[in-house]
């Protein structure tokens, strides 16, 4: 009996050891299953704040796109362009650089869209529209996610003077 | 001799078993302290991130601010930027806040004094020349 209590008093400290550590173990477990959940919800915020980023930057990338090849083609007004049609195309070609660098940056991409100019007396409306969507797209290993958007951006300037009136 | 090898068994048994432990618990920790960090960081990003697209989205002198920041250059700053100031003030819930791109100051308000916590976002806005500029918000709280 001498020989075997020193023993059984060791085992059964290893023994409380374990235990404790097992129950420290079980405790991290759970925990991590939180942090990766509350990893996952920041990466989606990060995502539709990216997205947002976006949306609020295409009304001005169009406009800015609209004066540039104004200034580029040598006309004051949309009402002194004669080839409308010239002007569409090195318009949407602006506006396509303007994108794509706004795509680098926020690592949105935007993709089969349109552009329509409509001439009123009092207004000139560019409207942008998508039947696909814009859309973030997580390159984390760990999380990869998705998030989409509907692209449906209208601008409305004056003729006159260039100004913008809205934004919708 | 023969009476001290139990001792000694349980002696190593002791220590390796606490070795072990700790071995394994305190890169544990230390990973899962600099998770939680990383997580605050980012969390208070997309928070500083969503102030200023609230900022930028509102309207001053019926023009959204995103206009008066990107045609700062040309249009009449100044005669807003007090305006601006209190708006981003309302926005950030902060007296002590920067807003500044990667070279200069764009707005600040300095009536606060140095505070440790600091929290910042980033956005992108376009300029009329077609050029990205990154604005970037610092709060103090």
């Amino acid at each position: 009996m001498k020989s075997i209590g020193p023993i059984a008093i060791a085992l059964i400290g290893c023994l409380i050891f374990l235990l404790f550590e097992g129950f420290i173990f079980n405790v991290f477990i759970g925990t991590n299953i939180y942090i990766k959940t509350i990893a996952k919800e920041i990466s989606i915020i990060e995502g539709v704040n990216k997205l947002e980023n976006v949306k609020i930057s295409l009304p001005y990338t169009l406009y800015y796109s609209y004066k540039t090849t104004l200034k580029n083609m040598g006309y004051k007004n949309y009402g002194e362009i004669d080839n409308k049609e010239s002007f569409l195309s090195n318009f949407s070609k602006t506006f396509s650089l303007y994108k794509n660098e706004l795509e680098k940056k926020t690592n949105v991409s935007i993709s089969n869209y349109e552009i329509e100019i409509e001439e009123d007396e009092s207004v000139i409306k560019i409207v942008l529209h998508s039947p696909r969507y814009i859309l973030y797209e997580s390159h984390s290993k760990e999380l990869k996610f998705r998030i989409y958007d509907i692209l449906n951006t209208t601008i409305l300037i004056s003729p006159t003077n260039n100004t913008l009136l809205g934004v919708y | 001799m023969r009476s001290f090898l139990p001792f000694t068994i349980g002696i190593i048994g002791i220590i390796f078993t606490l070795t072990s432990f700790f071995a394994i618990i305190i890169p544990i920790l230390a990973f899962k302290y600099h998770v939680a960090s990383t997580l605050k960081l980012e969390y208070d990003y997309n928070n500083v991130h969503l102030s200023l697209l609230t900022f930028l989205k509102s309207y001053c002198n019926n023009k959204q601010i995103y206009q008066l920041i990107a045609e700062r250059d040309t249009n009449n700053f100044e005669d807003v930027r007090e305006e601006l100031v209190k708006k981003l003030s309302l926005v950030t819930l902060s007296e002590c806040f920067q807003l500044r791109n990667s070279t200069s100051v764009i707005l600040e308000n300095n009536k606060c004094e140095m505070k440790r916590i600091e929290e910042r976002g980033n956005i992108y806005i376009i300029k009329p020349e077609g050029i990205i500029e990154e604005l970037i918000l610092v709060i103090k709280r």
